[in-house]
């Protein structure tokens, strides 16, 4: 699939050097082109000099700040989708950040996962389109009738587990963090509450339903990072 | 702008008042006193006065002509230096002199009594010479044809009278300065006696600092104004110290807690290190890693989130919620919790609906159920019930764990409390869960209350205000 739609190219702006390395390599793997800059001015130059497919925009940046980056760039008429990153998490943070023309906003500290999935949805490259019957090896999950049958035999699920099931298999072989399941599927949007131990709980459940006694495991739990449902471990 | 004066201490500005006040207030007195004492000694004059006025008219005629008849006969005026009657003055229409018969030569005086007011009666007193002062009584006197009338006047010496009055006006000028001076002296002396304790608590207050916060000021159980400032002040400084101690104690434990964490990062990576390892054991050493990345996130957001709800920022938007259903709801997301230790979470449902902000609600009630069911053996019951009591709806978890021991109930909302710390940190708790919800209860205008149940375990109750 990917060798027929041509590599998304990313410029990543961020000033910690560590960060910036490893948000390009992330992204590398992920098959895309990825340039990075370390200040606002450098950043302001590539935009203006190169097309971009998406912009991950850091906030506090030495210099030019984040918000001035992303005026110039849309002053210039550049259209592309920009993620803004942020230490500051306040929503009021937020909304400046949206209102001034970010597409979505990720506060740090975030999961990588979580930055790969809002940047394919940003991209428009969801890895599963909405097909209405995804599968995974001999498991199959009919999105409308909400039944999973694997190797044939139907799994008994309750309906949150047919909802956390139907997100994973959307996203085979990616991670999926517990963030990211707590705001998706329990639709939570304070997370200070934490879910965590009721996600992994459910997950727990999920897994002896879909995997118990198999050989062949789906669901692989990421020690500290998620949870990631496919034939093998990434 | 302030004015000199109100730069100047308390016992200056006091010895002020006392000088200013006191010799405004004793010269009107002095005044008023001297004012009385003259009208009443000239009283026995005033009434000889009258007498001699009776005497005169019933003596005197004019006729017209300007001619004066005494006793019948014609008065000349050379018989004025002679004359042993009462003394008088007849004044004509225009003011003018017409004759004045007393005994005195007028080129000895130094100044004669000059003419009445017109057509009232009057008293008044005339300096004539150095020695002598003259009382006067002047009347209208009608005479036939005159129009309009003559006046008449009687005089006498007034010497007896003025003399007590200006040794009233000596003693007077002497003692209110004397006075004024004592006021002065006994005030400054007298204020600065009673205000030696605020003194003495300025000096002591300036001697507690943010390290020494131990000491308070000394009360004397005198009940008045400057000891209840001094005990009003230790209370102050109790609340002070206990806050002090307060945030002395959430450093520490914050610092513990965020240390833990780090430090087994920075050991579990440096031991990883030492030797090479397979990619199967990097991954689980970089899992390991990242949990404890995850737990540090995770404490972070809670003090952030405990902060912001302490700060009492009150955003929370109201509406009408329907409790039962919010409870529900939470009940059968946390249920999996409960399942998984075999506990059975009872919740008898009434209906009751309050206003409220439900997103913080559930937090808040998130929270109670995650820790029954952490705190609780398995096998055990916990018990959500909803009851409105009075001005209050009381949403109350009710769990059979250990309970919490007496001496620690006061503490269960200070932050990083934990009623066995050892078992609590296995569970992964921080121990921020009750402040939080203590904090969130503020935030709706409620309270988080504690008793434990019987025969054993804790009921938690949040108190949520119906209006």
């Amino acid at each position: 699939m990917p060798s027929v739609v041509p590599s998304p190219r990313v410029l990543v702006v961020e000033d910690q050097a560590k960060m910036r390395a490893s948000i390009a390599e992330g992204l590398q793997m992920e098959g895309w082109i990825v340039i990075t800059a370390g200040t606002g001015d450098e950043a302001v130059r590539l935009i203006e000099a190169q097309a971009f497919d998406l912009l991950l925009l850091d906030w506090m940046l030495p210099g030019r700040n984040g918000i001035d980056v992303l005026r110039h760039a849309r002053e210039r008429g550049q259209q592309m989708p920009v993620l803004m990153l942020t230490a500051r998490g306040e929503v009021k943070d937020r909304v400046t950040g949206l209102e001034k023309g970010a597409d979505d906003y990720l506060p740090k500290p975030f999961a990588f996962a979580e930055l790969v999935a809002r940047c394919r949805v940003l991209l428009r490259r969801p890895l599963l389109g909405s097909g209405r019957v995804p599968c995974c090896g001999d498991l199959e999950l009919d999105t409308r009738t909400r039944v999973a049958v694997r190797s044939g035999g139907e799994i008994p699920l309750t309906p949150r587990e047919v909802d956390i099931l139907e997100y994973l298999m959307r996203r085979q072989n990616q991670i999926v963090t517990r963030e990211m399941l707590e705001r998706d599927v329990w639709r939570q949007t304070n997370r200070f509450t934490s879910l965590d131990n009721v996600i992994d709980v459910q997950i727990m459940r999920l897994r002896r339903k879909v995997d118990g006694g198999r050989a062949d495991q789906l669901i692989h739990t990421i020690r500290g990072v998620g949870y990631c449902l496919g034939k093998e471990p990434s | 702008m302030r004015r000199w004066w109100q730069r100047r201490s308390l016992h200056f500005r006091l010895a002020l008042w006392y000088a200013l006040g006191g010799t405004l207030l004793l010269a009107a007195f002095s005044m008023a006193i001297y004012v009385f004492v003259a009208m009443t000694m000239a009283r026995p004059l005033d009434h000889q006065l009258r007498q001699d006025m009776a005497l005169v008219s019933q003596r005197l005629k004019v006729l017209p002509g300007r001619k004066i008849i005494w006793d019948g006969t014609t008065l000349a005026p050379d018989v004025a230096s002679k004359w042993s009657d009462p003394w008088f003055e007849l004044w004509d229409e225009e003011g003018h002199l017409v004759c004045r018969f007393w005994p005195f030569n007028e080129k000895e005086l130094d100044q004669l009594p000059y003419a009445p007011v017109r057509n009232r009666e009057t008293i008044s007193v005339f300096s004539v010479a150095p020695d002598l002062r003259l009382r006067v009584l002047s009347m209208p006197y009608p005479v036939a044809g005159q129009e309009p009338a003559w006046m008449i006047r009687v005089l006498r010496v007034h010497e007896p009278a003025a003399e007590a009055l200006s040794a009233l006006l000596l003693i007077i000028t002497i003692a209110l300065p004397a006075v004024v001076a004592l006021l002065v002296y006994g005030g400054y002396v007298v204020t600065k006696h009673w205000l030696k304790p605020l003194d003495e608590m300025v000096m002591e207050a300036d001697r507690i600092t943010a390290d020494d916060l131990g000491r308070r000021l000394s009360v004397k159980n005198s009940g008045d104004e400057l000891s209840r400032l001094a005990s009003v002040f230790n209370v102050t400084l109790d609340r002070l110290e206990g806050s002090f101690r307060a945030l002395d104690r959430f450093v520490a434990d914050a610092s513990h807690e965020i240390r833990t964490p780090l430090t087994t990062l920075r050991s579990v990576g440096e031991v990883a290190l030492r030797r090479g390892r397979t990619p199967d054991e990097y991954r689980e050493i970089i899992g390991s890693m990242l949990e404890e990345a995850a737990r540090l996130q995770f404490l972070t957001e809670r003090l952030l989130e405990l902060a912001r709800a302490e700060g009492g920022v009150k955003t929370a938007p109201r509406q009408m919620v329907r409790l039962e259903e919010c409870i529900a709801e939470c009940l059968n997301e946390l249920g999996v919790l409960a399942e998984n230790k075999r506990q059975r979470i009872v919740f008898d449902a009434r209906e009751c609906s309050v206003e409220t902000d439900p997103v913080i609600f559930r937090q808040a009630l998130q929270n109670l159920i995650d820790n029954a069911v952490k705190y609780s053996p398995a096998d055990t019951v916990i018990t959500v019930s909803l009851a409105e009591t009075g001005r209050f709806v009381a949403v109350t978890v009710t769990d059979q764990g250990p309970g919490i021991a007496p001496e620690q109930r006061s503490q269960i909302t200070d932050r990083f409390f934990r009623a066995d710390a050892a078992r609590a940190r296995d569970q992964g708790g921080f121990g921020l869960g009750l402040a939080l919800t203590n904090a969130y209860m503020r935030m709706l205008g409620g309270r988080l209350e504690y008793e434990p149940a019987q025969p054993l375990g804790s009921r938690f109750g949040l108190m949520l205000p119906k209006d």
